[in-house]
């Protein structure tokens, strides 16, 4: 602590009128207050402890450390093994989204492609009259594309383009 | 019982195998700066209370890892200073009030007499300090009222000792002036 004349010297050039205040703090405190505070303080402060000894004393710590420890190395290992078995994603697609989604597309493709041509304009169109006339009827037509046609193994482009 | 020095206290903390015996002559050493330090800047004795309790438990928790580079009295007060700063910032945002208007809370406090026991004078006096800002404020109380070293108060608020008088000196200029336009 400082000395109190020091103190009320430094005020008297600053601030003269607050050199003749007491420097007493006017507030009140509940009797006995201070008698009590302690135990106050120390209840508090034993409930916390009760509460830290009741969740260490049913782990146990060296126990706890050993589970944290295990469950650590659980997440990592389990972590690396999903990285190496699950597909790469790729654009936010795996390998086997990326082939059920071509795979629906180009079947699609190719039902649309053969319902044009059974049933539709892209029969009427086809230049070839010829080939086409040596089919008396379009089940005639499906069963020789479906013995020598090879539309399965192209791209629903290249089907597009041999039409 | 509470004479103890702080090196003697902090021994017996560590090392007399009963560190709860220790720590409540602590609190009884350090109860009551620390509680008037926090009452002055609060006012409100329920509040100094939550918040005393706070700051012992805080050490409670903190003092088998403190080193006592700092000494234990500046420590004690840099957490209850920082817990009552805290808890002022807490309130405002908890209402959504602007600064000024917890201030003004405070005013109303020492109007309503809540708790005060000084005249009219010393009534002014607290309503000048209400109207510095947070920082100053500290710096003002501890100085006048605690009548705290500029050194200690350095440690404790980790400022230098320069800015804590330019800071003193600003915050007494301002006070006066207060009480001289009320």
């Amino acid at each position: 602590m400082e000395d109190k004349d020091k103190i009320k010297k430094e005020l008297k050039q600053v601030a003269p009128s607050l050199e003749k205040h007491s420097g007493e703090t006017p507030f009140s405190v509940p009797g006995n207050y201070f008698e009590t505070l302690p135990q106050d303080i120390r209840k508090r402060r034993e409930q916390l402890q009760k509460k830290q000894h009741t969740v260490f004393s049913r782990l146990g710590i060296p126990q706890f450390a050993y589970a944290l420890t295990v469950a650590v190395f659980l997440i990592f290992a389990g972590y690396f093994i999903w990285q190496k078995e699950t597909p790469q994603a790729m654009n936010g697609y795996t390998d086997d989204a990326l082939f059920d989604e071509y795979f629906a597309y180009y079947a699609d493709y190719q039902s649309a492609a053969y319902y044009d041509m059974v049933l539709g304009e892209t029969l009427e169109e086809a230049e070839d009259e010829e080939f086409f006339a040596t089919f008396d009827n379009e089940d005639e037509f499906i069963d020789y594309i479906a013995t020598y046609g090879d539309y399965y193994m192209q791209s629903p482009i290249d089907v597009e383009n041999s039409w | 019982m509470t004479n103890y020095s702080d090196e003697k206290l902090l021994d017996l903390y560590h090392n007399s195998g009963n560190p709860n015996y220790a720590f409540d002559l602590i609190v009884r050493k350090y109860q009551e700066k620390i509680y008037w330090h926090l009452r002055r800047l609060v006012l409100d004795h329920e509040d100094t209370n939550d918040l005393i309790q706070e700051v012992f438990i805080k050490a409670w928790k903190g003092l088998e890892r403190f080193r006592s580079d700092s000494g234990l009295f500046t420590w004690l007060y840099r957490i209850a200073t920082n817990e009552a700063l805290s808890f002022l910032k807490r309130k405002k945002r908890r209402f959504f009030l602007p600064w000024q208007d917890v201030e003004e809370s405070l005013i109303t406090k020492v109007d309503s007499n809540q708790g005060f026991t000084g005249n009219e004078i010393q009534k002014l006096l607290q309503k000048a300090i209400l109207t510095l800002p947070e920082k100053q404020r500290v710096v003002f109380n501890m100085r006048y009222f605690d009548e705290m070293k500029y050194e200690e108060i350095s440690q404790i608020l980790e400022t230098s000792e320069g800015a804590l008088k330019a800071s003193y000196h600003h915050a007494a200029k301002k006070i006066e002036e207060y009480i001289s336009r009320h």
